[in-house]
């Protein structure tokens, strides 16, 4: 009875170590936004607001195009494979709901600001700000998987 | 409440990976879990084969430069049996200590 008690406590705890190896290669697979791509679509969409804040308009289409395949090149990469929802449909309706009117807002406030004031540079000071604003939540959302990673494979 | 129970089904080595594998995950492409177990299509296909027999798995297929892709997904079903697998597991384990 030991004996037979000792082999199904060493076979579970082989199966556990299985799945805890498994549960670990799947986390590793669905990285958030790389760094990189994160840092380019920032900078794209901060010069697409500061242009259109300024009234220059003939980058734009170059600067969405840009923009949508920084966008599917990340979902190929952070998503190809595996995927893992980290913030439920809800929430990120409401972020889109939230983010498209404050993008439509910092062009407009661009506009406003030179038409009324003649602050050419404001325009260049809220695209710089949307760009680092960017890069920041995307360096907060890997900081939190990384951290939430370790936490899972300890 | 019942909250640890043995599977046969999911016990299986590689049917328990591939359970591991799509715990953590909303979905994940058949070559993915193929490569990660080191096993051929076929082997793959017959386990999965069993897993969406007795309702743990679904699939879902997609079309990705014309080629198609299957994902699968751990139902509710499957995510409750598989946690009620691992407390059995975690049971047995320390009730030797």
């Amino acid at each position: 009875m030991t004996k037979n008690k000792q082999i199904k406590s060493k076979e579970a705890q082989e199966a556990l170590d299985s799945i805890k190896e498994m549960e670990h290669v799947g986390l590793k697979r669905v990285l958030p936004t790389p760094k990189l791509l994160g840092a380019i679509l920032a900078l794209l969409i901060g010069t697409q607001i500061a242009l259109l804040g300024a009234e220059i308009r003939t980058y734009n289409t170059i600067l969405i195009v840009l923009i949508i395949s920084i966008a599917i090149i990340n979902k190929n990469q952070s998503a190809g494979e595996a995927e893992r929802i980290l913030l439920s449909k809800q929430t990120i309706i409401i972020g889109l709901i939230c983010i498209i009117p404050l993008y439509f807002l910092a062009i407009i406030s661009g506009q406003y600001l030179i038409n009324h004031y003649e602050h050419y540079w404001a325009p260049f000071v809220i695209g710089a700000f949307v760009t680092i604003s960017i890069w920041i939540l995307v360096v907060s959302a890997q900081r939190s998987y990384i951290n939430r990673f370790n936490e899972e494979k300890n | 409440m019942e909250n640890s129970k043995f599977d046969a089904i999911i016990h299986a080595p590689n049917r328990l990976q591939i359970c591991a594998l799509l715990s953590p995950l909303e979905q994940v492409e058949f070559r993915v879990i193929r490569d990660e177990l080191g096993v051929s299509d076929s082997v793959l296909s017959k386990h999965i084969k069993q897993l969406e027999d007795v309702g743990y798995i679904k699939q879902k297929k997609s079309k990705v430069n014309g080629r198609e892709r299957r994902w699968f997904h751990l139902t509710t079903k499957g995510r409750k049996a598989f946690e009620l697998h691992v407390n059995e597991l975690k049971r047995i384990v320390s009730d030797l200590l």
